[in-house]
């Protein structure tokens, strides 16, 4: 997670925390996301398996994501492997021709966040590592689409209330407050193609969840997170409205209440100040 | 979407074309609920709805689909395909379309065109500033190393990814 230091900064500041060892795939290609499925689904898949061939070959059945991007491009290959040999055959034709590797499907794929909710657990985490909790801070939960959807039987969290980002944040004594737009798109994957859409829907979430009485959104993709937090005073300029509604990643919230910093999780980083939400710690 | 059809636009092989590749196989389960499109986060400002956008490939009607805002204006969030009743993934459809469009040269995209030349030349969609890569050493987080491209190279030129960067 290069491009978002203060995500790759909580996160890996939280899994040493808990004692989770890093193997970082840093040398591991792009996962081929929209653009790129725009232009060809082979190449973009191709990718995608060709980084999970090199988990595979670093004797690992398991990959795990920051981005839900990620997640879901290699969701995509493995859940494509399993439904279709032809698309199967035509990926790995590209795979082994020019990267010299095969990948027969099965790693597993998995989001930072089912890593701390699911692997190391809420209980184990509430009872070892949180020391401090949140008091009357409500958040508008935003799941993100691309950890949420596609495929009800594979994906992790039900796509119509997805509630495992909902579930660490009362963890954290956090109040997820309902929001009616919490489902939609952030609007980050059309600002490349349509600026002034891409700020009407970003606009419209964040009215969304100032309305539905949050002190802050919760995000769990760097995307979304560009969206609200960088790019919420060019939305404001653009809707003529002022938000200041402070946009923090799960990790960082997670890591404050494990007792990191709030430099250790990168707080100064986010562009809308986000000091607020410390006072609500106890 | 215009009321009349024109049909000396109908493209007879449109239709095949889309639904003998694999994002585009399963448009023909659509059977026009509407579901997608009372979904679709975007849907009240596209000038093709995405019901709409089914029927047209059905219809032939290639190059007003090839030339419509819509194509580019979905967020890829998957609500439709979610939602989808039939198991059309329209979601698939809609990339497939902008691949078609790409690829015969109908429009062009500069951001497609700079993510591909970005993978192509570094393997990443989008370069590290030089910024960023001081950010990263001053918070001491491990060095973003380089990416071997050669075999992204060989897939890109055995991939329409090559013609949109005319390398091939």
């Amino acid at each position: 997670m290069a491009r978002m230091p203060q995500y790759d900064l909580s996160a890996r500041n939280i899994l040493r925390k808990l004692d989770v060892e890093i193997i970082d795939m840093s040398d591991a290609p792009c996962c081929g996301p929209a653009p790129i499925k725009s232009v060809d689904y082979r190449m973009a898949s191709a990718l995608s398996a060709q980084v999970l061939a090199m988990t595979e070959k670093r004797g690992l059945d398991t990959i795990a994501t920051l981005c839900p991007e990620c997640f879901s491009s290699f969701m995509k290959v493995n859940i494509g492997f399993e439904e279709d040999v032809e698309f199967k055959k035509e990926v790995n034709h590209l795979l082994s021709s020019m990267a010299g590797l095969n990948y027969e499907g099965g790693v597993k794929v998995k989001h930072l966040l089912q890593v701390i909710h699911d692997d190391v657990g809420l209980k184990k985490l509430s009872k070892e590592h949180i020391i401090k909790k949140f008091k009357g801070l409500k958040a508008a939960v935003h799941p993100g689409c691309h950890f949420t959807r596609s495929s009800t039987s594979y994906y992790p969290v039900d796509p119509e209330d997805p509630r495992m980002l909902d579930e660490l944040v009362e963890e954290l004594g956090i109040e997820s407050v309902y929001w009616p737009l919490k489902l939609w798109c952030c609007g980050a994957p059309i600002l490349a193609f349509d600026r002034d859409l891409s700020c009407k829907l970003g606009g419209k979430k964040l009215k969304s969840a100032k309305a539905s009485g949050a002190d802050c959104m919760v995000t769990l993709c760097p995307y979304c997170q560009m969206q609200f937090d960088y790019y919420q005073s060019i939305i404001e300029k653009k809707l003529d409205e002022r938000f200041a509604l402070p946009v923090v990643l799960f990790t960082q919230l997670l890591g404050l209440c494990m007792g990191l910093s709030p430099e250790e999780v990168g707080l100064n980083m986010n562009r809308v100040s986000a000091d607020t939400i410390l006072d609500f710690i106890e | 979407m215009e009321g009349t059809i024109n049909l000396s636009e109908v493209n007879r092989t449109f239709f095949e074309e889309v639904i003998k590749s694999y994002m585009g196989r399963t448009l023909p389960y659509c059977y026009q609920c509407g579901t997608c499109s009372s979904s679709c986060p975007v849907a009240e400002e596209m000038d093709i709805k995405p019901h709409e956008m089914v029927e047209m490939i059905k219809l032939g009607l290639k190059d007003t689909l090839a030339h419509c805002k819509a194509i580019w204006q979905c967020s890829t969030c998957y609500m439709c395909t979610e939602r989808c009743p039939q198991g059309v993934k329209l979601t698939d459809i809609i990339l497939s379309i902008r691949d078609i469009a790409l690829s015969e040269r109908i429009v062009v995209s500069k951001s497609v065109e700079e993510s591909c030349k970005n993978l192509y030349d570094t393997g990443r969609l989008i370069a590290l500033s030089r910024f960023q890569m001081e950010k990263r050493s001053k918070l001491k987080l491990p060095r973003v190393p380089t990416i071997d491209t050669e075999p992204i190279k060989g897939m890109a030129n055995e991939t329409r990814v090559a013609d949109i960067l005319k390398v091939r």
